[in-house]
């Protein structure tokens, strides 16, 4: 139990222990530690998931007794290699992975490595956060000092501090006198969305299934609806790309999103190494717009706010060209009659159109236009024309492969036009997700 | 500079020790050198140090590499008249890439990575400023002696390391330290 694990006290031998090893208290960020324990062979071995963000980054936590240390050589941890390690192995243990922890009362090292061996960061490969997985563990001597250890419950106007058993009775009692008196929608719950399966997995299990509420909102929204409406309406599931399909791109179109800082693996394993050009839509010059001017791609430095002036005007340019991607349209686009079947489906059907609806609808309006567009966007109109030739200008008979990725700079402002407009013209240049294009799956991607 | 930290290595086979040749010839029972004190290196004179223009140099460890930088102003942990000399590890401490060659004088900076662009203030202890790596740069601890510079010390883990002073043979040229010197720090 939390408050059990915060009020122990420490035994005879580990005080002895403590006090013979002082450095276990790394509060201090002014002296780095230059000597980290490794697991030893006999570690116990836990394989995890980073709990950050989407790319879902496979990791291995190492716990073992306080007072037992790994060696150096491949057979004496359980690292299995030969320190030092070589350059680019994924082996190394950083201090910032390692941590002291309490298992049922007894100090354990703990360190949590990239595991290589994954598909996703291969080689070892990790991010800023990935990479600091280790201290998030309980420690009294660190920064996670002030994490809520007991339940808390307002008394008087106090919070007090409630055992575990209390506080699930309490809710299971004004849960049942809410839903007996009221029902079942009177019951609401917000929750976060990350920490993916066990939490969410239970937390949704629970709302939906046991209670039966229709008030239920995760993440960032007041109820249970869509994150990027305009790619749901459009019939794009936003997780559904593979990320080979950012290594095989030959160019990629991110808008309102920082991959190298957001999706870190994504970019630095996949996206980069793969080699596509990067058209960086962003109204920050990041260094990530910089990779993308020194890489043969360009900034479109977007006034916020006018992202689906920018999609639009991009996709007129490319259907002025007929450089749209037709056999893919011809195949996979709904005609006028199956919009209008999409009974219950209203901004479907409101704002639905097939290929030829929205050609119209683009070249109707001179906010479209290169000069206008720059005149709205603040992008000069000759990065606005070289954006739709990088995505969709054939080469020969080729046509280039490109994905799209939008995040929350897009669609936290004006969230149905700019991601509608996005996912448009990802359409327009045949890129679908899971869909099969004329020129193989390309990606359209919620981060 | 020094840290006040003076830690007993645990029992273990981390304690396999560096043995220093100078250290070694000068025992009548092959002592190796105390395995938590950092050792010293002569490694440049002040005087040979141009601004902006990297040198390199190996410490402690044989394949430690690092360089040293005058960066024009003045530095945390900077020695010298204008406190500008500084020195640090260049393997990058995400994936261990050399920055060697990648030093940007107009902004002070080290990087960006060749493997995934982590780049580091050298103004700041070798703070990361944009990167994949959770770790500053290790910073070698220096000393003025005369116009010598002396390394005695690293501030921070090296990249491949569990610990900056184990399972490699020392580089060139290192002595024993002073036994009141900058000592291993343990996670």
């Amino acid at each position: 139990m939390g408050s059990d694990n915060a009020t122990k006290k420490m035994s005879r031998r580990e005080l002895l222990l403590a006090a013979r090893t002082p450095s276990i208290d790394v509060g201090s960020y002014e002296t780095p530690a230059d000597e980290v324990p490794i697991p030893p062979a006999n570690a116990q071995v836990l394989p995890t998931a980073c709990e950050y963000c989407i790319v879902g980054c496979g990791y291995k936590a190492y716990v073992w007794p306080y007072n037992q240390v790994g060696g150096g050589k491949a057979s004496e941890n359980a690292l299995h290699a030969d320190f030092p390690v070589s350059v680019a192995s994924g082996k190394w243990v950083s201090p910032n992975m390692h941590n002291v922890v309490r298992r049922n009362g007894e100090l354990h090292h703990v360190v949590i490595v990239p595991d290589g061996e994954t598909a996703v960061n291969r080689k070892g490969n990790h991010s800023v956060r990935g990479g600091t997985l280790g201290l998030k563990p309980y420690n009294p001597r660190r920064p996670t000092a002030d994490r809520l250890q007991v339940p808390l419950v307002r008394v008087r106007g106090m919070l007090q501090p409630v055992s575990w058993d209390d506080v699930t009775t309490i809710l299971a009692d004004v849960s049942k006198h809410v839903i007996q008196k009221h029902g079942e929608a009177a019951w609401g719950i917000k929750y976060y969305s990350y920490q993916f399966w066990e939490n969410t997995y239970a937390v949704t299990k629970f709302a939906y299934g046991a209670i039966g509420t229709p008030a239920g909102a995760e993440h960032d929204k007041p109820t249970a609806v869509n994150d990027a409406v305009g790619l749901d309406d459009s019939g794009v599931d936003g997780f559904s790309s593979s990320y080979s399909d950012w290594r095989d791109a030959d160019v990629v179109y991110i808008s309102g999103v920082d991959p190298y800082e957001n999706q870190t693996i994504l970019f630095t394993e996949w996206m980069a190494p793969g080699g596509a050009r990067v058209i960086f839509v962003n109204p920050r010059k990041s260094p990530t717009a910089a990779y993308a001017e020194r890489t043969g791609g360009i900034h479109l430095q977007v006034w916020p706010g006018t992202d689906s002036v920018l999609n639009n005007a991009v996709a007129r340019y490319i259907v002025e060209q007929g450089w749209e991607d037709s056999d893919f349209i011809a195949r996979k686009m709904a005609t006028r009659a199956e919009i209008e079947s999409e009974k219950g489906q209203w901004r479907r059907l409101r704002f639905g159109m097939t290929f030829q609806e929205y050609k119209s609808f683009l070249l109707a309006d001179d906010a479209y236009t290169l000069a206008k567009a720059a005149e709205i966007t603040r992008i000069p109109a000759e990065k606005i024309k070289l954006a739709a030739e990088m995505l969709a200008k054939p080469r020969g008979r080729l046509r280039p492969k490109a994905s799209f990725m939008l995040e929350k700079g897009n669609y936290w402002s004006f969230n149905f036009p700019n991601s509608a407009s996005l996912t448009a013209l990802g359409l327009v240049c045949g890129a679908a997700g899971p869909v099969r294009s004329s020129h193989g799956p390309a990606a359209i991607n919620a981060g | 500079m020094h840290r006040r930290h003076i830690l007993a290595l645990a029992a273990s086979s981390l304690a396999v020790g560096v043995a220093v040749e100078q250290a070694a010839a000068q025992s009548p029972v092959g002592t190796r050198i105390d395995p938590a004190v950092y050792p010293e290196k002569r490694v440049a004179k002040l005087s040979e140090l141009e601004v902006g223009v990297p040198l390199a140099f190996t410490y402690p460890l044989e394949n430690h590499p690092n360089l040293f930088f005058r960066l024009g102003g003045e530095a945390l942990r900077g020695v010298g008249p204008h406190k500008d000399v500084v020195a640090f590890s260049a393997l990058c401490t995400h994936m261990g890439g050399n920055l060697t060659g990648r030093y940007r004088h107009d902004v002070k900076a080290l990087g960006p990575c060749p493997f995934h662009f982590s780049t580091f203030d050298l103004r700041k202890g070798g703070m990361p400023v944009h990167a994949s790596a959770t770790q500053n740069l290790p910073q070698v601890l220096l000393r003025l002696d005369g116009d010598d510079i002396i390394a005695i010390g690293v501030l921070g883990l090296i990249y491949g390391q569990r610990n900056n002073l184990a399972d490699a043979r020392p580089a060139p040229g290192v002595r024993p330290g002073r036994p009141d010197g900058p000592r291993i720090m343990r996670s």
